[in-house]
């Protein structure tokens, strides 16, 4: 099995996909014969990548650091993901730009895999009607879609069974190493201090399982700190008071600013702290992979709230 | 579909062919990497920690520029000239000419995952126009990178429903065009379809009739509606003022269509009737002016209509619908207001701020209130300005700025 993160198995991916990038085109991702699995987002293809990647062809329509043109998928590439052996979905309306184009997959046959059909779901905190898609915020729900997997993969034509077994045992064992590190990390962190202020409820599968609490609130952008006033930062610093923490987790594209608002105008000194939600990095840029973007976010999250 | 390019959206497009598949995004998992970051003209956009807010100005001459909220940056978009109206989706800019409608792409905007927000930052390109006679009037749908966007020509009847992905692509692309007779109506998108007006004829009462993805009408798919005035995409479905009052047509299951009319208060006068829609993108409370005085404030989610600052004179109004229910509004004097629905009071009054605008009928007619989820930002053509006014504390004013580009108009993008 390839591991995800051995240079030498991201040199051979390299060599594999050369040839696809001098003849540049769609569809000749079908030269070869292995079967292809078309995945939605670049977090399932990473996870599929890992349990199939010896075997079948794993293209993503998300790639990293997302190109929304994505979401708006040409009659080409829809071609491509009708002519895909398995299609694998997030679920939930996650893929809300693509929801034709997967309900065509649907109508065509049997194919098409959709991971929150085998998590318990969450609702979206604060909401009763809402399903929350973020599922993969919690190992144990990542381990159950990879079960699930499995069996779906292996009815794919052309996959041997017993490399699928033996791939998908070696990546189940890494998905429960994660969730006894999360958990061993988490530990450290007394239990008054377990709350995720963040700006989106897209952890509350992690809080779930890790018996964090989240709570929801208004972060002031960068416009309106460029004039800040009591009033754009009294839901967030209501928030930090409540919750006793002295972080908080948000994508601020200025988070020096907040900061230093806070701290003149609410009289609250905090700290910024930033993690990977919805999509994965490039190489080298810190969270190419399920596993390492898990592993990035929880040692952020331990040591923002340890003391 | 019929796609129509004009010269120099070809050129561009042209140029992004030419650099070939790199812009495809179905790739291997690996092969993403490699692709080249430049595919000619048309780069791919960047995913943003947050909204990336700009206003956009125009002058007099048709010159445009766009004016970053967040870092003060100004940049030059492609010329506008013979603006009679400006609307937007948050992202594409619609400039009515009076005789088509330019559209143009900011290259910013917002993308609505239901519980949270992406943010995207691309690179600003014109599109093309939009033909047709008479002004128009254009109506966007409630994501700007997927759907479609409604043109209607009043004078001639003609309605065309773009592609909104075809726009992202720099082209003009119609999923159909639909044709009446001449009447004051509308064309806006709702799922793969569209609703569209219909006058009254002699069989038939004016009402608002739901089409297919293909521009076919859906039998029984109709409600009742008189002289619809106009129409805007809300988070619980399509707004849309008519005489008897505000009709909400939401889209239950896919190609199922759902009317619900929700009457203006009786004792309600002619001139009292909603002109013109106004609300903070994606949210569902809007507000209008009430005729001469006061304003409606309608939540789309719960149907109900109420009737505030009866006393007050005001020109426009809008609804940010936040948990104070914060009404923004210009009154004829050229000072702001903020009122609370939660309160029920005006909450806060600026000073007069256009009061050269004000005597100018040309100016006055350029004035644009818009909101988003902190701030508000009115344009005084006259004094070349725009304030920004931070409607949660007292209708202060929070900067008031003056764009390189006179803000003679003036509208928000990256929503």
């Amino acid at each position: 099995m390839r591991s995800y993160a051995t240079n030498a198995g991201k040199a051979l991916a390299a060599l594999a996909v050369l040839p696809l990038i001098l003849t540049g085109c769609i569809g000749t991702a079908q030269q070869d014969d292995k079967p292809n699995i078309v995945v939605t987002t670049n977090i399932l293809a990473d996870v599929v990548q890992n349990l199939a990647g010896d075997q079948a062809e794993v293209h993503t329509l998300m790639p990293a650091n997302v190109d929304p043109h994505s979401f708006e998928i040409s009659a080409q590439q829809a071609a491509v993901l009708n002519e895909a052996d398995l299609v694998v979905s997030n679920g939930l309306n996650l893929e809300e730009g693509l929801q034709r184009q997967l309900e065509a997959v649907d109508a065509a046959g049997d194919n098409h895999f959709v991971a929150t059909d085998h998590v318990k779901v969450l609702n979206v905190s604060g909401s009763s009607d809402s399903k929350d898609p973020h599922f993969w915020t919690d190992p144990a729900r990542m381990i159950d879609v990879v079960d699930a997997l499995e069996e779906d993969l292996g009815q794919v034509p052309g996959v041997s069974k017993e490399q699928l077994q033996a791939d998908v045992l070696a990546y189940r064992s890494e998905l429960s190493g994660l969730q006894q590190q999360m958990s061993e990390s988490f530990e450290q962190i007394p239990e008054a201090s377990r709350a995720l202020v963040t700006n989106h409820h897209v952890f509350g599968y992690l809080a779930d399982s890790f018996g964090f609490r989240t709570i929801g609130a208004v972060i002031p952008s960068g416009t309106t700190l460029a004039s800040p006033s009591a009033a754009d930062l009294a839901s967030l610093a209501e928030a930090i008071r409540s919750s006793k923490v002295r972080a908080i987790f948000v994508e601020s594209a200025q988070p020096d600013k907040l900061a230093r608002a806070l701290a003149q105008e609410a009289n609250i000194d905090v700290q910024i702290v930033e993690l990977y939600s919805e999509s994965l990095t490039l190489p080298d840029e810190g969270a190419d992979s399920y596993l390492q973007m898990m592993q990035v976010n929880t040692e952020r999250i331990t040591q923002a709230l340890r003391n | 579909m019929k796609a129509k390019i004009y010269g120099l959206t070809a050129a561009l497009v042209g140029g992004a062919l030419l650099a070939g598949c790199a812009s495809n995004p179905v790739a291997t998992s690996q092969q993403t990497t490699a692709e080249p970051s430049d595919h000619g003209a048309v780069e791919g956009a960047q995913e943003m920690p947050e909204a990336p807010l700009h206003l956009v100005t125009i002058d007099e001459s048709g010159k445009t520029g766009m004016l970053d909220l967040l870092s003060d940056e100004e940049i030059d978009l492609p010329q506008l000239p013979d603006v009679v109206n400006l609307e937007t989706d948050g992202r594409y800019l619609f400039a009515d000419t009076g005789s088509g409608v330019e559209v143009l792409d900011s290259g910013m905007w917002s993308w609505n995952h239901t519980d949270h927000f992406h943010y995207y930052r691309g690179t600003p390109q014109q599109v093309g126009l939009v033909s047709g006679e008479g002004p128009a009037r254009t109506i966007g749908g409630p994501l700007s990178t997927a759907g479609s966007t409604g043109v209607y020509f009043p004078e001639t009847g003609k309605g065309i429903l773009l592609d909104n992905a075809e726009l992202a692509e720099g082209r003009i692309s119609e999923r159909f065009t639909t044709q009446a007779a001449a009447h004051q109506g509308l064309i806006a998108p709702l799922g793969d379809g569209a609703v569209q007006s219909e006058p009254a004829s002699a069989s038939q009462p004016a009402q608002v009739q739901y089409l297919d993805a293909q521009g076919h009408r859906v039998e029984g798919a109709h409600s009742e509606c008189g002289n619809p005035a106009d129409a805007t995409h809300t988070a619980a479905g399509l707004a849309i003022a008519c005489d008897q009052g505000i009709v909400v047509a939401s889209e239950k299951q896919a190609g199922g269509v759902e009317f619900s009319l929700l009457k203006y208060p009786k004792g309600t006068s002619a001139d009292q009737r909603i002109k013109e829609l106004s609300h903070r993108k994606s949210r569902p409370v809007v507000a209008a002016a009430a005729g001469e005085r006061g304003a409606w404030v309608i939540n789309t989610r719960n149907l109900t209509m109420t009737k505030v600052m009866s006393d007050q004179e005001l020109r426009k109004v809008s609804a940010v619908g936040d948990a104070k229910g914060h009404v923004v509004a210009l009154d004829a004097q050229g000072r702001v207001l903020v009122y609370s629905t939660e309160s029920g009071k005006v909450i806060g009054t600026t000073e007069p701020l256009l009061k050269k605008s004000l005597q100018d009928a040309q100016a006055l007619d350029s004035v644009n209130l818009v909101l988003d989820a902190q701030r508000a930002y009115v344009n005084a053509p006259a004094e070349k300005r725009v304030y920004e006014i931070d409607f949660a504390d007292s209708a202060r004013i929070a900067r008031t700025l003056s764009p390189g580009t006179d803000p003679i108009w003036m509208t928000q993008v990256g929503n």
